[in-house]
């Protein structure tokens, strides 16, 4: 580990990686702060950008884009009451009406501390147990995998969404679209509906990205333009207000630790993700602090109820990425789009990460650190800048961000059918998320198909046909166990929910 | 019953839409597309046993969201309701920008990469709403051609 960590250092300290790096960061938070743009658009879009770069400056520049967009969600939704990222919602709660009464640097400040400083936890829990977790994964044989990624797509469809049918629907859909192209074990074409369609490997991870992602939250935004929703940010107040106290840090100091150990417990399990993570450390925090803190209520302007959520949100990110690079299974959308990243570097994230990758996956682990410092600077620094950004009209980005997608994907494999398959799954997951069917678990699964079918007919190969090699060893029946424990819960959950909703 | 289908107007559709497509799947699109090996083989190597499972789920998930748009508990107010008078501000920007985004891989091979982005960008900042002429023309003149320059300088990368 240590061998890996020095080897690393030459690959961070170049001039490349101190400019990406000075130039991701304030361009995620500005990304990240326009509402409907955030920081899945802006990875998905410099996808495509990374794969004529190495490896480092490639993750470098998308994780800190990634962390900058969490951050500036923040500023949206505390200045304006429009969260930039989904996983600032919560913050809205105490930070616009903190900012109504003119505390608005406040706000923004309990925002950045406790973005940055849980991020940072969350990282060193990465590194910690990315290692641990690769180190018991590589026992892990065909049947292992199967029930894992069975129990991440369970996780992921049920979790995510406020119905378990349509999560489930787009986790079946996602698989689908992985089947779609060469059969994995016999190489017959599988789908060719257009007949150069079946006789592809698969359908092109990054076209699917930001197909669903990118391409549908701008088709939902043209709604949005139209129906003059951006005419709220005419509301940014002039004034800022005084700096946040000791007192006031000092009080929020349980709130911060809720948000960081639910974050991060979070951010293991595949599917939660940070809005679901930010939601709960705030009704927790909540809990602990019986409603209210020096005298003000919760939802009124309480600084601990921006600690909470931003806390959760952020650490999420770091803890998010363990699944990821030790069983390749990505967690969450913007996970997704990293592994996506990572695939066109030519790195395949799983248990032998650390041997084969060591020295890349320890620079991008040492930048992920010190992409949180400089997010706590730069957080300071463009307080006011951002201030005014939200006062501009963002509809502008939207159509050079289509036409990024649309040269980057091309550009891949200059195939005008990647074309195709961006504007069919954009087009697709459009509709689904107007139908209340959420696209996070349709790409996840997209992604896991080939390996869950592959390991599937493995499986069966080894032991000729006998379905029990499923349940026979100890570790599958424990990984069985948690999927149904895993069901059993969400399931109550939802009986929870519809009971308290009458 | 009528008030039901139309607060939950996505499930029904969906549900609809989502067992058609199953069918379709599995009684034509795997059949007609799917050609099995000539030698025989094991039950789990055959291509075809992973999209019949996906299929037939496909069409169950469907039934069981288009039976629960009729359940007295699952009332939600939908986002497919479609106001008669939204038709300008929704459903004409949202189907012109499908169209042109369709439009750009056909006329792509005709016209090159610039022209086509060029006029692309243009269509695209008209259907958001941007009326500024002089800088609706530099911008999309100025964009395809910096993506071009930076794709072939620095991804090496030539756009036809």
């Amino acid at each position: 580990m240590l061998e890996a960590m020095m080897q690393a250092i030459p690959l961070i300290a170049t001039i490349e990686v101190l400019i990406i790096m000075l130039v991701g960061i304030p361009m995620g938070l500005m990304l990240g702060a326009i509402p409907g743009v955030g920081g899945m658009i802006g990875v998905g879009v410099l996808l495509p950008l990374t794969f004529g770069m190495s490896p480092v400056p490639a993750m470098v520049l998308l994780i800190a884009i990634y962390k900058g967009a969490l951050l500036g969600g923040s500023f949206s939704a505390i200045l304006i009451n429009t969260p930039g990222e989904a996983a600032a919602a919560a913050t809205c709660f105490d930070g616009y009406p903190l900012s109504k009464k003119g505390y608005s640097k406040k706000a923004l400040q309990a925002s950045i501390f406790s973005s940055a400083f849980a991020d940072l936890i969350s990282d060193i829990v990465l590194i910690i147990g990315s290692f641990a977790l690769a180190l018991v994964a590589i026992r892990f044989g065909p049947s292992q995998i199967f029930w894992i990624i069975v129990f991440s797509l369970l996780m992921t469809g049920c979790l995510t969404g406020p119905n378990l049918w349509k999560g489930l629907l787009s986790i079946v859909l996602g698989l689908f679209l992985g089947t779609i192209g060469l059969d994995p074990l016999l190489g017959t074409p599988r789908f060719g509906v257009i007949p150069v369609l079946g006789r592809l490997e698969g359908l092109e991870l990054v076209a699917v990205l930001l197909g669903a992602f990118a391409l549908s939250e701008i088709l939902l935004n043209v709604e949005k333009t139209k129906k003059g929703e951006t005419a709220k940010q005419l509301e940014v107040r002039r004034s800022l207000g005084p700096s946040l106290s000791l007192s006031e840090i000092r009080e929020s100091l349980k709130a911060f630790f809720i948000g960081t150990v639910y974050g991060t417990i979070t951010g293991i399990i595949p599917g939660i993700g940070t809005s679901a993570a930010a939601f709960l450390s705030y009704a927790l925090a909540r809990q602990a602090y019986g409603g209210k803190s020096k005298g003000v209520k919760f939802g009124e302007g309480a600084i601990p109820g921006v600690v909470a959520p931003e806390a959760g949100n952020n650490a999420v990110s770091g803890a998010n990425l363990i699944p990821l690079l030790t069983l390749g299974i990505p967690g969450s959308a913007i996970a997704a789009l990293l592994l996506g990243a990572l695939v066109l570097q030519g790195i395949t994230p799983g248990p032998l990460i650390f041997i084969n990758h060591g020295p890349v996956v320890y620079a991008i682990f040492i930048l992920m650190i010190i992409a949180n410092i400089l997010n706590l600077i730069y957080g300071h620094l463009l307080i006011k800048p951002i201030t005014k950004l939200l006062k501009g009209n963002p509809s502008i980005i939207f159509p050079v961000v289509v036409l990024i997608s649309f040269t980057g994907v091309y550009s891949i494999n200059n195939r005008l059918i990647d074309l195709g398959v961006l504007i069919a799954v954009g087009i697709l997951s459009y509709f689904l998320r107007k139908g209340g069917v959420p696209v996070a678990p349709m790409v996840i699964a997209f992604i896991l198909t080939k390996m869950l079918e592959r390991n599937f007919r493995l499986s069966l190969s080894l032991s000729g046909g006998e379905f029990s090699i499923f349940t026979a060893s100890p570790i599958n029946q424990v990984l069985i166990g948690l999927c149904v424990i895993g069901l059993a819960l969400v399931i109550v959950q939802r009986f929870k929910e519809k009971k308290l909703l009458g | 019953m009528r008030n039901h289908i139309k607060a939950n107007l996505s499930g029904f559709i969906i549900g609809i839409v989502g067992t058609l497509f199953g069918l379709y799947v599995y009684f034509i699109a795997i059949p007609s597309t799917i050609r099995m090996p000539t030698r025989e083989v094991f039950f789990y190597q055959r291509p075809d046993i992973l999209p019949k499972l996906l299929a037939v789920s496909i069409i169950i998930i469907s039934i069981i969201i288009f039976l629960s748009t009729f359940s007295p508990k699952n009332i939600r107010t939908d986002q497919y309701i479609i106001d008669k008078h939204k038709f300008h501000e929704v459903i004409l920007p949202v189907s012109l920008l499908m169209g042109s985004f369709i439009a750009y891989p056909i006329v792509f091979p005709l016209l090159g990469y610039r022209i086509t982005s060029i006029i692309f960008l243009a269509c695209l900042f008209l259907i958001f709403g941007y009326r500024n002429i002089f800088l609706l023309f530099t911008i999309s003149i100025a964009v395809p051609i910096g993506l071009a320059l930076f794709f072939a300088r620095f991804l090496r990368v030539f756009l036809p």
